[in-house]
């Protein structure tokens, strides 16, 4: 394999990269309220895809307009192009720039090595310091009886699941004492279809692979997947004690007594996210609707054709139309 | 993301200190003896945790002939109290970088007369969902 052909590899990887985030900024705010009106499950995976667009789509054209290339390197399919007579593998269009100047093209290259190596050592020290939570976590609660759940004596009121690769659900002594067994049923169904989802892994590789994506977007993305995860273990409760109101009533119920807890001075300098609340209850008063086969149906479609498009313009990706 | 004051306590770090919580005095050989052989680990790694331990001011030694005799230097309840506060400090200044999914944002504080309302609207619901005839 040529210098070349990884040089102009790595090139159109970014090239098309930055294309598909550009184009994510508008498209997602003319979608996004759309896309609330969604079943928070497909929702879910349309972020997920979104977040993840920049990598897919990217690695796939960049594979795509190399491919004649290969194909000719390799003789599989030999004479495509003129160009490639000197048998050196290449992506015709960005050829020209590779050929610009080495030093331009070693500089270039070691200013994106640097960038990723100061993000690899980034998610390194992410990795460790979530490891620690993980074990600190574990250092000081005691198991309960009701499966992966751990009790954290303390006088606040929390509950949440935390944790990489085994995640476990922790809930405050003083919580536990005044939550009614039902309602305890709720929250600790909700944290638990978040261990068993792995939600917290799911999020992390989304917000990596998202990085490629302009800072506001990657947040309103990262922002709204974290709402549907919250609704989908929302709907795990509701079929757990078969009562949406019930689960409505109880995240009320804990916003209130976090209220109470969460001293006025500090409102200015934390996350003020009680919106999710307005959309967490809206969905479980409303029945949800169920999926239309046929918006289904066209939605495979729709996506089928988009691959489809993609692959068939792998020549003039190759040689810029 | 704010990281956990304490020192960070590993997994045999807590062993030990938990051992001698409950035994009281050890030198590294008697915690090795209890210990390192059911786990299978050497007696330096026992030492090199103690003396880690001691470094972090969580363990108090005299020396007795020729070997430390390690003791606990702060109280069970006190060193948990410690460490849950740091949690709890992490989790509701909302700096956990996606580390947990919360059932309610415990960092985020939402209207009275907003939740109020939500409430309002849920009785609603409720009533009007216990109204109609079941088919």
């Amino acid at each position: 394999m040529s210098m070349h052909f990884i040089q102009s590899g790595v090139l159109a990887s970014f090239f098309f990269a930055s294309l598909v985030a550009l184009l994510s900024i508008p498209c997602y705010q003319i979608v996004r309220h759309k896309l609330t009106l969604l079943p928070c499950q497909i929702r879910s995976k349309i972020l997920a895809l979104w977040l993840l667009s920049p990598v897919l789509v990217g690695g796939i054209l960049t594979l795509s307009g190399l491919l004649p290339s290969w194909m000719d390197s390799h003789e599989i399919a030999t004479q495509h192009c003129t160009s490639h007579n000197n048998g050196i593998a290449h992506l015709c269009w960005f050829d020209p720039i590779v050929h610009i100047s080495d030093v331009i093209w070693m500089s270039g290259v070691s200013i994106m090595a640097l960038v990723m190596l100061f993000n690899a050592c980034k998610v390194m020290n992410l990795m460790i310091k979530y490891w620690r939570f993980q074990t600190t976590l574990q250092a000081i609660s005691e198991k309960q009886t009701q499966g992966n759940v751990f009790r954290i004596a303390s006088e606040r009121f929390f509950v949440f699941s935390a944790g990489l690769f085994t995640p476990h659900a922790f809930i405050s002594s003083r919580l536990l004492n005044q939550l009614s067994a039902k309602q305890l049923d709720v929250v600790l169904a909700h944290e638990q279809e978040h261990c068993l989802r792995r939600d917290v892994l799911r999020r992390l590789i989304l917000s990596f692979t998202g990085l490629f994506h302009f800072p506001g977007t990657r947040q309103h993305l990262l922002s709204d997947l974290e709402l549907a995860h919250e609704q989908i273990c929302d709907i795990a409760a509701v079929q757990k004690v078969g009562d949406r109101f019930l689960v409505a009533e109880t995240i009320i119920k804990i916003a209130r007594q976090l209220n109470a807890l969460v001293p006025e001075l500090e409102v200015g300098v934390i996350a003020f996210n009680g919106s999710h609340i307005d959309i967490r209850i809206q969905q479980l008063l409303n029945q949800p609707k169920p999926v239309n086969r046929y918006t289904l149906f066209f939605s495979t479609f729709l996506f089928s054709l988009i691959l489809y498009g993609i692959l068939s313009l792998t020549m003039p990706l190759h040689h810029f139309l | 993301m704010q990281i956990l004051k304490r020192p960070y306590l590993g997994e045999l770090e807590m062993a030990v200190l938990e051992y001698l919580w409950s035994n009281g005095e050890f030198d590294a050989k008697g915690v090795h003896a209890a210990l390192g052989k059911l786990r299978g680990i050497s007696h330096n790694t026992i030492q090199s945790t103690l003396e880690r331990l001691f470094k972090k001011k969580l363990l108090m030694r005299h020396k007795i002939s020729h070997a430390y005799v390690y003791q606990t230097a702060v109280a069970r309840e006190e060193l948990m109290g410690r460490m849950i506060n740091d949690v709890v400090n992490t989790i509701s200044k909302d700096n956990t970088d996606g580390m947990l999914a919360a059932f309610v944002d415990i960092a985020a504080r939402t209207d009275d007369v907003h939740l109020d309302r939500l409430e309002q609207l849920i009785n609603e619901y409720r009533s009007s969902h216990s109204n109609k005839p079941s088919s």
